[in-house]
C-alpha cells in the first residue's frame, strides 16, 4: 500500500527524515510512535506529496506519489494533528464541503455525509458551528470531514491531542471500526498506549530515523526488560536492594518512599524469587503490583530516554 | 465541485461578522456621517436673504448714502438684506433678542454702528458690508475735501470699489452636473470599501495554502485542480463583495441621495471592476506565509488608507494635487482610479476618461491575480 525508501527531508542544517523507510501493507493499522521532533509528521506530509525531500522514493498504490497524481489523491483521507475546519459553517456543511472534494455526486455525498456524522457521534450536532463544539466533538469533525468519502488509505496524525478520556475512547473504537470496514491506517501518536491498543505493526521513530519496527510483542520482545514488580514495603535497606541487584533474573532495583521497584528479564521468574527473597528477610509487604513492558520500555532501552522527553 | 466550493465560500462570508462590518456595515455608517457633516457644510455655503433691522433715526433718515446702500440691497426677488424698520433702538434690541433679525445698525457721527447677538457667517457678512461702506465713503471723502474737481472720477471709483467686492470667478461646467468636492468623499469611500475586499483574498490563500493554515493542507491533499480552487474561491468572493458594494452603491445613491450622474449601471461596473482589484490584492498581499493573519489584516488596511488619503478621502483636493504633481503615482493608485471613474461619471458627458480608468484597473487586477495564481499552483512546499 505505502513503500517509502531511503527518504531524506532537510530543513537548513536539521536532519528531519534520515534515510527514512516504510512499508504499510494493505488493511493493517500502522502506527508512527515517537516523541515530539520524531519526524512523523514530516513522513506523512512528505508522502501525502506537501513538503518536498531532498532524496527517496514514495510510492502508494504502487504508483509514485505526486502532487498531480489525483487518482491516488482520491483514494486518501487525511486527519490532520491541527483540527481543519471552517468556523462558520456548521458540522454538515463542513463535512459536505470536504466530502465535495472527492465525490461530486451531491445524492451520494448526502448519502456519505449521514454516515459520517452517525459514525463519529455528531448526529445531534448536526446544525452546530465547531465553535460551539468541545474540544472532544472538535476533534471528531475533524476525523469525520477527513473519512466521509470513504478513502481506502487514511493517513490520522496524532488525532486525540487535547482530548478528554472518553472522547479518546470513541475516536479509538472509531478508528478500529475503519480498520474494520477495510481501510489501511497509518496512526501517529506520542501516546504508546493508544499505539499499543491500535496497531498491528508499529515502527519507533526517533531523529527522523527507524528505531525499531514490529508489533508490539516482537518489538517487546527485542528488549531486555521483561515484567516491573512493585511493592509497598517497610524498611528495605540499601543491603537488600544490592542483594536483589544481584539476583539473575533482575535487571535493576531502586526504593524511595515506601515503594520497591523491581525490573524483571524478559521471560524470568521474577516476581516469585522476589517475594520469597522478601519473605525470607521478614520485610512487610503491602499491595504487589506486576506489570509488562510498556513501548516506553523499549523505546528507554533503545535510545536511553523516555518517549514523552 | 464548483458549485460546493462556490456555495460554501459565500456562507462562510455571509456569516463572517468582520466582513459583514468592513465591507457593509462600516461604509454605510462613514457615509451616513459624510452625509450629516457635508449636508451643514454646503446648507452654511448657500448664503440667504438675511434679516436685518434699521433704527430710523434722524441721522439715518437724513444720510441719502446709507439709504442707497439699503435700498440696492434690499431690491430683487432674493434679495441680499431684508429690512425691517425699527423706531427706536430699544425695538431693534427687541427684535434681535427674537431672532427676528441677524443684527440691527444705528447711526453714529455719520456711520452705521452694527449690533448683533451671535457670531457666524450672516454676521461675518453683515460685518464686512458694513466696514466696506465706511472705508468706501472715508475714502470718497477724503479726497474730495482735498480736490473736490475729481468728485466725478471719485464717484466711478467709489462704484468700482463696490463692484469689486461682488467680482466672483464664474465656474463652467463641462456637463449638465455642477461641479462638487463633497461627492468625491463618497467616491472614494467606496473606492476603500471595494480595496476592503482584500480581507477576501486572506481567506482565499488561507483556503489554499498548505503553509499557511490547515484548512490550506487539507485543501491541497484533495484530488481537486488547485487553478479550480483558486477560481471558485475567487468567484465566490466576487459575488458577495460585490453584493456588498451594490447595498453600499444604492444606499449612498437611493437613500443618502447622492449622485452617479444618473449612470447607475455604469457606476454597479466600476464597483465590480474595484472589487477584482480590491480581492486580487488581498490575494496578493497574504502570500507570503511568514506574515501571520492579524498583520496581513493590518497590512490591508494600511494600504487601503494610504490609497484612499491619495484619492481624497480624508483630504478634500488631495486627488488633485497628486494627479498634477505625481501622476504616476496617480495612474497607479487604485483607489483613485475608482474615485476618478465615478466622478467621470457624475461630471463627464462622455465615457472616454471612464473607461480609461476601468482599462487600468482591469490590467491591475490581472496583473495580482496572475501573480496570485502563479504562486499558489506551487504544489509543494519546503516547511508546513
Amino acid at each position: 500500500m505505502i513503500e517509502v525508501k531511503n527518504l531524506v527531508k532537510r530543513y537548513g542544517d536539521l536532519v528531519a527524515l534520515d534515510h527514512f523507510n516504510l512499508d504499510v501493507r494493505d488493511g493493517e493499522i500502522f502506527g508512527l510512535l515517537g516523541p515530539n521532533g520524531s519526524g512523523k509528521s514530516t513522513a506523512i506530509n512528505c508522502m501525502l506529496s506537501l513538503l518536498k525531500y531532498d532524496k527517496g522514493e514514495i510510492s502508494l498504490f504502487g504508483e509514485p506519489m505526486s502532487p498531480e497524481n489525483y487518482k491516488i489523491k482520491k483514494k486518501i483521507g487525511v486527519v490532520p494533528q491541527n483540527v481543519a475546519v471552517y468556523n462558520e459553517l456548521t458540522v454538515v456543511e463542513n463535512i459536505d464541503y470536504f466530502c465535495g472534494l472527492y465525490v461530486k455526486d451531491k445524492a451520494k455525498r448526502k448519502a456519505l455525509i449521514d454516515e459520517a456524522v452517525e459514525f463519529v457521534g455528531l448526529t445531534e450536532f448536526r446544525k452546530f458551528q465547531p465553535h460551539k463544539l468541545s474540544g472532544g466533538l472538535l476533534r471528531r469533525l475533524n476525523i469525520a470531514c477527513g473519512i466521509a468519502h470513504k478513502p481506502e488509505l487514511i493517513f490520522m496524525d496524532e488525532p486525540t491531542v487535547a482530548v478528554d478520556p472518553q472522547s479518546r475512547n470513541s475516536i479509538l473504537e472509531g478508528i478500529r471500526r475503519l480498520n474494520e470496514q477495510g481501510a489501511t491506517i497509518v496512526y501517529t501518536s506520542h501516546y504508546m498506549e493508544e499505539v499499543e491498543q491500535l496497531c498491528t505493526r508499529i515502527m519507533i521513530m526517533d531523529r527522523g530515523r527507524e528505531v525499531a519496527m514490529g508489533t508490539k510483542e516482537e518489538l517487546k520482545a527485542m528488549i531486555r526488560s521483561g515484567e516491573k514488580i512493585t511493592i509497598e514495603a517497610m524498611g528495605v535497606t540499601s543491603e537488600h536492594l544490592a542483594q536483589l541487584r544481584g539476583m539473575e533474573d533482575v535487571l535493576d532495583a531502586e526504593y524511595a518512599d515506601g515503594i520497591l521497584t523491581v525490573k524483571c528479564r524478559a521471560e524470568s521468574r521474577g516476581l516469585a524469587e522476589i517475594v520469597s527473597y522478601m519473605r525470607h528477610q521478614k520485610l512487610v509487604m503491602g499491595k504487589i503490583f506486576s506489570e509488562p513492558p510498556t513501548l516506553n520500555d523499549v523505546f528507554l532501552e533503545i535510545t536511553g530516554k523516555e518517549l514523552r522527553d | 465541485m464548483f458549485w460546493n466550493i462556490y456555495k460554501k465560500y459565500i456562507l462562510r462570508s455571509l456569516r463572517s461578522k468582520e466582513m459583514i462590518i468592513w465591507t457593509l456595515v462600516f461604509p454605510m455608517l462613514l457615509s451616513t456621517l459624510f452625509y450629516f457633516t457635508f449636508s451643514s457644510m454646503e446648507e452654511g455655503d448657500m448664503l440667504k436673504t438675511i434679516q436685518i433691522a434699521v433704527v430710523e433715526s434722524p441721522e439715518y433718515k437724513s444720510d441719502p448714502y446709507i439709504q442707497a446702500m439699503m435700498d440696492a440691497l434690499s431690491e430683487g426677488e432674493e434679495p441680499f438684506l431684508e429690512i425691517t424698520a425699527s423706531q427706536t433702538q430699544e425695538e431693534a434690541d427687541a427684535l434681535l433678542k427674537e431672532d427676528k433679525v441677524e443684527g440691527f445698525f444705528t447711526m453714529e457721527n455719520g456711520d452705521p454702528v452694527l449690533s448683533v447677538k451671535d457670531t457666524g457667517i450672516k454676521q461675518t457678512v453683515l460685518k464686512n458690508v458694513f466696514d466696506r461702506y465706511i472705508q468706501t465713503k472715508e475714502s470718497i471723502m477724503d479726497m474730495v475735501m482735498h480736490d473736490p474737481g475729481a468728485a466725478g472720477e471719485l464717484v466711478k471709483l467709489g462704484e468700482d470699489a463696490w463692484n469689486e467686492a461682488d467680482t466672483s470667478i464664474e465656474q463652467i461646467s463641462f456637463s449638465d452636473s455642477k461641479p462638487s468636492e463633497t461627492v468625491n468623499f463618497y467616491y472614494a469611500l467606496l473606492a476603500m470599501t471595494c480595496l476592503y475586499g482584500g480581507f477576501h483574498g486572506i481567506l482565499i490563500i488561507e483556503s489554499l495554502q498548505a503553509n499557511i493554515s490547515p484548512q490550506g493542507a487539507r485543501n491541497a491533499v484533495s484530488p481537486g485542480n488547485r487553478g479550480e480552487l483558486f477560481c471558485s474561491f475567487f468567484l465566490a468572493a466576487l459575488t458577495t463583495l460585490f453584493i456588498s458594494m451594490t447595498l453600499v452603491l444604492c444606499y449612498i445613491q437611493f437613500v443618502l441621495g447622492i449622485s452617479f450622474g444618473g449612470q447607475f449601471f455604469y457606476a454597479l461596473l466600476t464597483c465590480l471592476v474595484g472589487c477584482m482589484v480590491g480581492i486580487s490584492l488581498g490575494c496578493l498581499i497574504s502570500l507570503p506565509a511568514r506574515w501571520k493573519g492579524n498583520m496581513k489584516t493590518g497590512i490591508i488596511v494600511c494600504v487601503s488608507m494610504f490609497c484612499c488619503f491619495f484619492a481624497g478621502l480624508m483630504v478634500s483636493g488631495v486627488n488633485y494635487v497628486v494627479d498634477e504633481k505625481a501622476p504616476l503615482l496617480s495612474l497607479l493608485n487604485p483607489a483613485a482610479r475608482i474615485s476618478d471613474a465615478f466622478y467621470c461619471l457624475y461630471y463627464y458627458d462622455n465615457y472616454t476618461r471612464f473607461f480609461q480608468n476601468i482599462g487600468i484597473l482591469l490590467v491591475m487586477a490581472a496583473v495580482m491575480l496572475g501573480g496570485s495564481l502563479v504562486f499558489t499552483r506551487r504544489k509543494q512546499y519546503e516547511s508546513i
